[in-house]
Order: structure tokens, then C-alpha cells, then sequence
């Protein structure tokens, strides 16, 4: 068992090592998309600061610092899922051109190996961005600093198993236009960027079940000011269901795999 | 044994598209009731023309697609169901995909695919160079495989297929694309793989003379059936009874017009006559050919295996 742990290990820093090289090979691309991505992150936060402004500092009881949290710890579960696991992206692309046969002859779990074929260079500029917000949010306080890095990273487990349930989902209707992708950008990055409060009981429930929200951001902030860790428990919990949920449906998705013809060469 | 295939069949769905909203969906047996055996250390050519089943039958036998029915057996395993512990034992190349990292350079690229196999470091070095002298590619090594020729390519690919030691290797048109020295080069390789190592292969492809250079068995497939299994020597026992001669003249020698043996061609001072060895007597057609004139210089030849199996998917196709 241990063996296995630690072959799979091994396997996954080479494999982290070859996808961020990879992306490496196109530098100045990269750095252009990482910019944009700090002045686009950084016009949401002059747009509530302004909305504060107006308030007096205040919004719904809601201090400042509320914002820069939900602005810091998704940001950082964007950029570790984006930067480490950016394959994730490609899952029902390989599922339907046939490229997940090289991974179907390799000892390795192939969940494993798609995940890790890619880095999306860009997201390194999210995870710094979101690592800066969280060290102005935290004043500096070690174990405040440590809750949105820690939440950060996990929160990347729900970024994962959404991305993987609904493009294995896209794998069964055929889909290549990408519901994934609309998802992903409209409905979990924006929930989980405004505050709790400001959501309706039913949007809540919505953003504690179908989109993992709740995890990624308002149940993280709450341990935040609270310093109650029983919320933790809960997130890993969940989150440990929502990987197994989305292994199960990969799992059922690769049942279907017909492999295919198509000419490829891996990038 | 090494394989075991028994009655195995693979369906295929396909939705036809009939107007925008209409579709209608097939089955294409791309495989049907297919069943063999092969021992350890044979080579084993797969041949059929275009659609047969060949890559759908390989898929099956290395575990990356599941079979409709039958049942597989690979060094004692079943690929459906143990298909990462056989991962282990073989290695599987397609001519038509990469199994290499197109940015890293080939070294990178196959020193990941030994992690991936879980070869500690130095054995992993060690083996990429015996097989970089074995192959003759350390020059390679350092080149990034997107910019290595389709020669170059396909032998770092087969490097990455068998960089884990296996026992068997599938091959699916190795040759593809390749001018006559990669050609060469490659059968060399496979062969000495196959002498070194005792390795079984199985390999698919167009090319006949890599199946003449390399197999001692062939399996013929056609539209997802086996229409012949049989040895390469049976082959040419069954198929090759006839020997085409070739009689050169000194001089030009008039119309020779014989009922005894069939003339194929006759062209100035040649004459090439077809002989069906199990009827008729070499030495007797050339003392019979000799009495026409002055004879310089004499050929026979069998007939080549493209024709016969031309002949075996010919016959096929009427039946
Ligand atoms: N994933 C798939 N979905 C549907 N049909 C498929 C699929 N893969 C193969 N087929 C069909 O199955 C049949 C056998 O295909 P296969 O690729 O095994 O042929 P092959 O013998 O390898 O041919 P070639 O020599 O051209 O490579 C073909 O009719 C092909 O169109
Ligand atoms: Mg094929």
C-alpha cells in the first residue's frame, strides 16, 4: 500500500515537472495571459473598494476584509487546479478524440495522468495574486495566513471534481462546445467572489450542494474570523465525497471509452 | 502461453445522421468470433486491409477498450480486469499515435515513461542507454521529439514502448510512413529484440516485406474475421507451387507458342513462363525452353508474397 502511495507519488511530481516545462516552452504567451489575469482580478477589487467607499467602509456589516478573503482563497484554489491539474481541462477532449489510449496502456490511474498532462502557466499569476490578497487580508497573522493557503489548496479538490463530473457528463452528450467550461466561468468562480449574505436561502442550498461554492469560499471565511475548526470537518468531508463522486462517474465515462482513430500526438 | 484470444467480437455503435433531427443507429461488428493462440518468442504479423479489425483487436488485447464478448488472456491475464498489472508486462506502440512527449526532449520523454513504470532512477538511465546503443539514437537523446523526423520518431517510439523490460510487444504499422532504410532499421531492431530477449511480438502492417523480413506466422483478418492462420512456410506451400521463370536469349527468338507451359510474358530475347512446381519439373521446362535458341541468362523466382496475399484477400472477398 505504502509503496504504491509513494510510487504514485513519484510518478505525479515527474509528471507536475514534465506539464509545467511544457508550458515553460511559450514563456512570453504565458506572462501576457498572467498580467491580464492581475488586471482583470485587480478591477474587481478597486470596483469594491469603490462600493465601500460609498458605504463608509461598510456593506451589509461586511468589512473590507471580507471581500479581499473571497478575492484571496478561490483565487488560490483556481490557480493550484489551473497550474498543477490544468488537464482536468482536457478530460473530454482526450475521452472523445481517443486520446486517453496512451494513458490506458500506462500502469497509472489515468484520472492521475490526465490531470497532470497540462499546466496552464497563467494560473501561477492566480495563485500569486491570490497568496498577495490573502497576506494583506490576514495582518500578517501567521495562523489567519495559514487558513487561506491551507483552504485554498483544498478548495482545489472541489475545482477538480466538478471539472471532472461535468466534462465526463459532456463525454455522454456528446458535447464538445464546452458546457464545462461555461459552468466553471459563470456559476462557481463568480459564487464563490461575492459574500454569503447577500444570497437567498435556496441559492445557499444550491451553493453548499450542486456548486461547491460554499466550500471554496464562505465556509473557509467563517473559520477565518471564527477560529472554530469544526467547519474544516466539514469541508473535507465533502470534499473527500465530492473526488469520490467525480472518480465514480470518470470511471462510468471510461466504460463507454471507444477509443477512436484520429491521428495524435501529445502536446 | 503468452495469448490466449477465444470467440472474441467487439460491436461498435454508430448513429447515422438522416436529416437534422433523425438518426438511426448501427452496429458495426468490427470484430467477430476472433480466437488464436501464440506461444512466447513467436512474431506474429496481423494482416487485413483497411477496416479489417487489426487496431480494434490490438485495442482489446491491451486493455484500453473492453470486448463485446469473448475472452483474452495475456501472460495469464485478463486486460479488462487486471489491465494495470499487465500494463506492466507489455508494450504496446501506435504508429499512428505518440506515445512520447512532444516538448520534452527524447531523454525527458523517456525518462518520465520509466517513473511511469515505477523504475528507480538509475535503472532507468541505465536502461535508456542500452537502448540508445541498442537502437543506435544517442544522438537523439537530446532533441526535443517535436522535431525529430517520422523515422527518428517512430524508433524513440518503440524505445519508449519497451524501455520497461516487456515480454510482449504489439506494434500496430510500426512502418508507417517510412522510406526503405527507417524500414530496414526498424525490422532490425524487432528482430534483435525479438533474438535478445525472446520477446513475443505481434505487429500489424501494409508493408509485406516487413512481414517477410520478420514473422514466422501470419493471421490474416478481414472484415473483423480470420480468414487464414498459418506459417509462413505453409503459406508459400499452399500458395507457392508455382515459380515464374525468367529465360533471357542470347538473340531474339521467334513467337514460341507451347500448350505445355503457360507463357506470362514475352518481349524480344525474354521469355517469362509460369511453372506449377506439383505438376511439372524445372529441369525439364528449362531443357524444353533451351531447344528455342541460346540461353544467357536464367531466373526463377517465387512468386512474391504481395501476390499471395493478394490471393488470400481476393478469394475472400468472392466467397
Ligand atoms: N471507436 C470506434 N467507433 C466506431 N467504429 C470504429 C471505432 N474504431 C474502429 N471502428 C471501425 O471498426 C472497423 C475496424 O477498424 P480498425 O481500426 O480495427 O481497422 P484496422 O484493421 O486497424 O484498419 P487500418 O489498416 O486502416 O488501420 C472499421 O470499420 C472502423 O471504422
Ligand atoms: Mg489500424
Amino acid at each position: 500500500m505504502l509503496t504504491v502511495v509513494k510510487q504514485n507519488f513519484n510518478f505525479f511530481i515527474q509528471a507536475l515537472k514534465v506539464s509545467i516545462m511544457s508550458a515553460m516552452e511559450y514563456k512570453v504567451s504565458f506572462l501576457i495571459q498572467a498580467v491580464f489575469m492581475f488586471i482583470n482580478n485587480g478591477f474587481f477589487l478597486v470596483f469594491w473598494s469603490v462600493v465601500f467607499n460609498i458605504n463608509d467602509g461598510k456593506l451589509q456589516d461586511l468589512e473590507f476584509d471580507y471581500i479581499l478573503l473571497l478575492w484571496s482563497i478561490p483565487v488560490i484554489s483556481y490557480g493550484v487546479t489551473y497550474f498543477f491539474f490544468g488537464g482536468v481541462t482536457q478530460l473530454n477532449t482526450y475521452i472523445i478524440t481517443g486520446q486517453m489510449d496512451s494513458f490506458m496502456l500506462q500502469p497509472k490511474n489515468p484520472i492521475l495522468n490526465v490531470i497532470t498532462s497540462k499546466c496552464y502557466f497563467s494560473a501561477c499569476g492566480d495563485l500569486i495574486y491570490g497568496l498577495v490578497i490573502g497576506i494583506v487580508a490576514s495582518k500578517y497573522n501567521i495562523i489567519k495566513l495559514l487558513i487561506i493557503i491551507i483552504s485554498g489548496i483544498f478548495g482545489s479538490v472541489f475545482y477538480v471534481s466538478t471539472e471532472i463530473i461535468l466534462r465526463a457528463i459532456s463525454v455522454w452528450l456528446k458535447d464538445t462546445e464546452n458546457i464545462a467550461n461555461k459552468y466553471k466561468d459563470t456559476l462557481l468562480t463568480t459564487f464563490s467572489n461575492y459574500p454569503e449574505s447577500i444570497f437567498s436561502k435556496g441559492i445557499k442550498l444550491i451553493l453548499y450542494t450542486v456548486v461547491p461554492a460554499g466550500y471554496i469560499s464562505f465556509l473557509p471565511i467563517k473559520i477565518f474570523y471564527s477560529l472554530d475548526f469544526r467547519f474544516s470537518f466539514i469541508i473535507i468531508a465533502v470534499g473527500i465525497l465530492y473526488l469520490a463522486a467525480a472518480i465514480l462517474v470518470f470511471n462510468k465515462a471510461m466504460k463507454c471509452y471507444e477509443s477512436g482513430n484520429s491521428i495524435s500526438m501529445k502536446m | 502461453m503468452m495469448i490466449n484470444v477465444q470467440n472474441l467480437s467487439k460491436d461498435f455503435k454508430v448513429s447515422k445522421k438522416l436529416g437534422l433531427f433523425k438518426k438511426e443507429n448501427e452496429v458495426l461488428h468490427a470484430v467477430q468470433n476472433v480466437s488464436f493462440k501464440i506461444e512466447k518468442g513467436e512474431i506474429v504479423a496481423f494482416i487485413g486491409p483497411n477496416g479489417a479489425g487489426k487496431s480494434t483487436t490490438i485495442k482489446m488485447l491491451t486493455g484500453i477498450i473492453h470486448p463485446t464478448s469473448g475472452n483474452i488472456e495475456i501472460d495469464g491475464l485478463n486486460p479488462s480486469t487486471d489491465r494495470k498489472k499487465l500494463a506492466y508486462n507489455i508494450g504496446c506502440m501506435f504508429g499512428q499515435k505518440s506515445q512520447l512527449y512532444m516538448h520534452l526532449s527524447v531523454i525527458d520523454s523517456l525518462r518520465l515513461l520509466g517513473s511511469i513504470y515505477d523504475m528507480p532512477k538509475q535503472e532507468i538511465d541505465l536502461r535508456i542507454s542500452e537502448i540508445a546503443e541498442l537502437f543506435k539514437i544517442e544522438h537523439l537523446l537530446d532533441k526535443t521529439v517535436r522535431k525529430l523526423s517520422l523515422g527518428q520518431r517512430m524508433i524513440c517510439e518503440i524505445a519508449g514502448s519497451i524501455l520497461h523490460s516487456p515480454d510482449i510487444i504489439f506494434l500496430d504499422e510500426p512502418t508507417i510512413g517510412l522510406d526503405i532504410v527507417a524500414k530496414v532499421r526498424i525490422r532490425e531492431i524487432i528482430l534483435k529484440l525479438n533474438q535478445e530477449k525472446n520477446t513475443t511480438i505481434f505487429l500489424t502492417s501494409h508493408d509485406v516485406s516487413d512481414v517477410e523480413a520478420l514473422c514466422n506466422r501470419i493471421i490474416v483478418i478481414n472484415n473483423g474475421v480470420i480468414v487464414n492462420d498459418s506459417s509462413i512456410e505453409h503459406l508459400k506451400e499452399t500458395y507457392l507451387n508455382k515459380k515464374q521463370i525468367q529465360i533471357y536469349y542470347s538473340k531474339k527468338v521467334g513467337n514460341i507458342i507451347t500448350p505445355k507451359y503457360s507463357i506470362v510474358n514475352a518481349f524480344e530475347n525474354k521469355i517469362v513462363s509460369e511453372i506449377d512446381t506439383s505438376k511439372e519439373n524445372i529441369g525439364d521446362a528449362l531443357t524444353y525452353f533451351s531447344s528455342f535458341g541460346n540461353i544467357s541468362d536464367i531466373q526463377i523466382v517465387s512468386t512474391p508474397m504481395e501476390e499471395i496475399i493478394k490471393k488470400i484477400y481476393e478469394e475472400r472477398k468472392i466467397v
